[in-house]
């Protein structure tokens, strides 16, 4: 069929009452003109319109024949299966509410999770071919550091020999960087990404406004310039369209504006702005030994990402200082952007479907019951003449409408879902602002719907076609199919509900046990503060720990506050520390690449008192550990045990790097536990270091942030210090502050948003299969309302009439529990990954799904028990 | 009425293509001149039954062969006129050369050899 055809019948099909009286018309004027030509012929007027008509045909035919040409009488068919269908639901209401709202639940949430699974993981990114853009870095042979950058000379002698790659950019391999900014008269925090080389070139982003960065601007000593993201453009901007050519100040230093980065573009995650490796890290950062960046590459066409691989690997032998221990490692672009979050988007993706299968499955019950109750109706439509495949058209079209009423509404609560959702989700989901309804979100929801329809009209349908409808109005309404098949979904469905309860059981276990871990150190009353330190006016690392001392100092004569020190990194930020190996005295190459990677924390006298981390042997740091004096170091607990199992670690010497590399000997002095104060699920060993005794003269770590110990609620405390620091300096301000919990609570966003969305699933799961067990148990005792007379008349007792109803539903309870139980045992390993101090077949978690489920179908199975001991005998007998 | 009887039916499936070879005579034609067309031009023999007119027309629409427009007659009537696209003229040349073909190949075994 040509696209001019398909138009034409579209619109045709807009049409269609108009062609008929065109039609209708036409063959009219023929039929006058046919008269009129035999009346000249000589025939008399009564006989030269008989002849006419006679001529022409018959005119019913005419028109059918005509509408047929088009194709389109079946949607003829199909508005009066429709409008009938409509008709029957409406006079049984609440099945039909039922039925809908059911449908709509399930359709609902695959629909939201589908937007989610579209938004995040399907669009395409506004870049450029993007499954022939891979992104780099290197890993050590032994996996101590698995995301190791570049060197810049690796990075420049790569993107210049033209092999496999046919362009090559860098990206700062930190991700985005938080930076002290100014927008117009408002001090605040932007993430910046830093780039090098044609970034956005190689990926083939094309900007909303203005321009984005070449390899023209990655110049040292050139013009400084940005480009801002969608989002920053805004809500900092107001989406200006005259944003190009004002000045944003990045420390300090002012940055002009120079395009926009159309929205969706989120890499490095989180980043508002983008500049230029040159402009921003002009000296140390380029030096071609100074390890700095990931690398974006756009592969040839022509060359694999294998190829792109070996030509990466060679240049790292040749390149990379102490190459032989380093191998690069290559992701597809979508893998960075959206690597780790497919998992479990996808999980609950699945979750999603299986509660539309469940719904579904229900409604298909109701439809069942409902198709028994009305084989009668069918009978006399069957019997009048209508076909049995015209009664199962009908059967399929109900269903049909019940779903797009259902699919409707989902799709309804979906579009809402979409605007709640980057509400509750967390940072770390990437493009979740995002997320839309578009055209693949559409044609899911009306997939999902007629899928929803046919697994639920199906039963009813195939009972229909199977059905001697003419044995019907001889011997009375009979059930229309089996109970067998009812009994075998209810089993299916009770296996399914299982198998998402104990999911979430499981999910929600490890956010309990994660929530309440063990941090090492005290978590309460505990507040960082981050100041901004100006580098025009604190230029030197002395400069600058000299200023942080005298606020150090201020704070703490503040009233409320107990303890103050400098630390050098956030906890929770995924670096609580430098990572760096080390050597023990006497230990050789071999045994020193065993070594666990440390931890390298730079801290002050009042460092362990602050933070609550008690020293366990040994002792902490004093105003004597300085330069100059003998150089000591804490170490935790596993680096300990594994470098002198059995003996006192205190007095053991160590030294930063390899055996034969010319680093001084560290005394150890004292023994701390290990922390999870890079992160939750992060346990470093650590090495803690006397702050005035860095590793290099120019003490690139000097601590900048306060960590501060409060003796009552942490954040009153707030305006008190922004006040000191004031007074201390008035061009220093605080940049951002947060409590332990508040940075606790970023951390679980993740499990909290993934658990709850689970166990929303989990309970609309098991709500689903117990009603789906209720309504089985219901139209058994209906059935059976004649059998229970009798027992009842033979001298049964309610009590035993109602365990035998409750038995019965709880051996399918049971075996669904035992199918269940079998599913969960296999379907929750997909939650490895996602757990935290649970095995993924824990089996106390599966034992309270299970009782959940089972005490859920007693429920069930009582209520219809209960109505059957009502029976009174003598209606039971005289019933039917 | 009895010359009816004198006339014989169109053959199956023609009927598009006297429809089609019609109008590439003239210009547009309402669906009565056509009809008429095909029994004037066929010397009276072919009998079309003049409503089947209709639903050929409409496949013909459909498959855009031809394109209709309403319009008034000479006597001042409207009627919906009929005009040959340059889809149609390409498959009326097909249909011609196939039913040619068909044509010869019948009269080849019918002839007495």
């Amino acid at each position: 069929m040509s696209p001019g055809e398909i138009w034409r019948r579209l619109i045709f099909l807009l049409r269609r009452e108009r062609f008929r009286e065109e039609l209708e018309e036409e063959i009219r004027i023929h039929q006058a003109l046919r008269t009129e030509a035999n009346r000249h012929s000589g025939m008399p007027l009564a006989t030269a319109a008989v002849a006419s008509r006679r001529a022409f045909g018959n005119v019913g035919a005419v028109e059918d024949a005509s509408q047929d040409a088009w194709g389109i009488r079946w949607i003829e068919a199909l508005r009066q299966d429709v409008r009938y269908a409509l008709r029957t639901l409406r006079k049984s209401p609440g099945f039909t509410i039922i039925a809908v709202l059911t449908l709509a639940v399930g359709i609902a949430s695959t629909t939201a999770m589908f937007t989610v699974v579209n938004g995040v993981l399907l669009r395409k990114l506004p870049v450029r071919e993007q499954d022939r853009v891979a992104v780099m870095w290197i890993e050590d042979r032994s996996s101590h550091f698995t995301h190791w950058p570049f060197t810049y000379g690796a990075f420049t002698s790569l993107r210049d020999n033209h092999g496999a790659f046919q362009s090559l950019a860098g990206i700062d391999h930190n991700g985005a960087w938080s930076m002290p900014a100014e927008v117009g008269d408002a001090t605040t925090t932007l993430r910046g990404g830093i780039v090098a080389g044609d970034f956005f070139g190689v990926l083939g982003v094309r900007p909303l406004l203005g321009r984005l960065l070449n390899a023209n601007d990655d110049v040292v000593g050139g013009p400084r310039v940005l480009v801002i993201s969608y989002g920053l453009w805004r809500s900092a901007f107001a989406a200006d369209p005259h944003v190009l050519g004002k000045t944003l100040r990045l420390h300090g230093v002012g940055y002009s504006i120079v395009g926009v980065v159309p929205q969706g573009f989120e890499y490095p995650r989180g980043a508002d702005v983008w500049t230029t490796l040159a402009l921003m890290v002009p000296d140390w950062e380029r030096n071609p030994t100074q390890p700095t960046l990931d690398l974006v590459g756009r592969i040839r066409a022509g060359a694999t990402p294998a190829d792109a691989l070996g030509e990466v690997n060679s240049a790292i032998q040749r390149l990379v200082p102490n190459g032989q221990v380093w191998r690069p490692v290559q992701r597809s672009f979508t893998d960075v952007i959206v690597g780790d979050v497919r998992r479990e988007i996808l999980i609950l993706f699945a979750a999603a479907l299986l509660v539309l299968l469940l719904a579904s499955v229900n409604v298909g019950g109701l439809l069942l019951v409902r198709g028994g109750a009305r084989m009668r109706e069918f009978a006399i439509r069957s019997a009048l003449g209508a076909g049995q495949a015209r009664v199962v058209r009908q059967l399929l079209t109900e269903s049909l409408v019940l779903a797009a009423v259902g699919g409707l509404a989902g799709a309804l609560v979906a579009a809402w879902a979409v605007n709640v959702f980057p509400k509750f989700a967390p940072p770390e989901l990437p493009r979740a602002n995002d997320l839309r309804i578009d055209g693949a979100v559409l044609a899911f929801a009306f997939t999902a719907s007629l899928v929803a329809a046919v697994v639920c009209g199906l039963a009813p349908a195939l009972g229909v076609w199977r059905a001697d409808l003419s044995q019907v109005l001889r011997a009375g309404t009979q059930p229309l199919a089996t109970s067998f098949w009812r009994r075998v979904a209810v089993v299916g469905q009770i296996a399914l509900a299982l198998l998402v309860v104990a999911g979430a059981g499981l999910l929600t276990r490890s956010l309990l046990l994660l929530s309440h871990v063990d941090m090492g150190f005290a978590t309460d009353r505990l507040l960082f503060v981050r100041p901004t330190i100006p580098p025009t006016k604190y230029v030197s690392p002395q400069q600058v720990r000299e200023i942080v001392d005298r606020l150090v100092l201020r704070v703490r004569t503040l009233p409320g506050v107990v303890g103050v020190t400098a630390v050098a990194h956030l906890p929770m930020s995924l670096t609580g520390g430098i990572d760096m190996t080390y050597s023990a005295e006497g230990q050789d190459r071999r045994a020193a690449d065993a070594n666990p990677v440390l931890s390298y924390i730079p801290a002050q006298p009042e460092y362990f008192t602050t933070m609550g981390l008690p020293i366990r042997r040994g002792r902490g740091f004093s105003q004597q550990d300085r330069a100059g004096s003998p150089l000591v170091v804490v170490v935790s607990d596993a680096v300990a045990r594994h470098t002198w199992p059995g003996q006192d670690p205190i007095g053991k010497r160590i030294k930063l790097g390899p055996p034969d590399f010319p680093d001084p000997w560290h005394t150890v002095v004292g023994v701390a536990p290990e922390t999870r104060y890079a992160g939750l699920l992060n346990v470093r060993p650590s090495l803690y270091v006397p702050d005035m005794q860095p590793p290099s003269p120019d003490g690139v770590w000097v601590p900048t942030i306060l960590a501060i110990r409060s003796r009552s609620t942490e954040l009153t405390l707030l305006p008190s210090i922004r006040a000191a620091i004031k007074e201390i300096d008035p061009d220093v301000t605080v940049l951002s502050a947060a409590s332990m919990n508040e940075l606790l609570g970023g951390e679980l966003a993740r499990p909290r948003f993934n658990t709850g969305l689970l166990d929303v699933l989990a309970t609309l799961s098991l709500v689903l299969a117990v009603t789906g067990l209720y309504g089985v148990m219901g139209t058994h005792v209906t059935q059976r309302t004649r059998e229970m007379g009798i027992r009842m008349a033979l001298g049964a007792d309610a009590g035993s009439v109602s365990r035998h109803v409750v038995w019965q539903g709880m051996q399918l309870a049971l075996a669904g529990v035992a199918a269940g139980i079998g599913a969960a045992l296999v379907g929750t390993r997909l939650l490895r990954s996602l757990l935290f101090g649970v095995s993924p077949v824990d089996p106390l978690t599966l034992a309270l799904a299970t009782l959940l489920l089972l005490l859920a179908a007693l429920g069930a199975s009582y209520l219809p028990a209960r109505r059957a001991t009502r029976v009174d005998p003598m209606v039971a007998l005289r019933y039917e | 009425m009895a010359a009816n009887s004198l006339r014989d039916e169109i053959p199956p499936g023609t009927l598009d293509m006297l429809i089609l070879k019609t109008l590439a005579r003239g210009d547009e034609m309402h669906g009565f001149a056509i009809a008429d067309a095909i029994l004037q031009r066929s010397t009276k023999v072919l009998q079309v039954e003049e409503g089947s007119l209709y639903p050929a027309l409409q496949r013909m629409l459909v498959k855009g062969w031809i394109v209709g427009e309403w319009s008034r007659t000479e006597e001042n009537r409207r009627a919906r006129y009929y005009r040959l696209t340059a889809s149609g003229r390409k498959h009326l040349g097909r249909e011609i050369a196939g039913y040619r073909r068909v044509a010869q190949a019948i009269s080849l075994i019918l002839s007495p050899a």
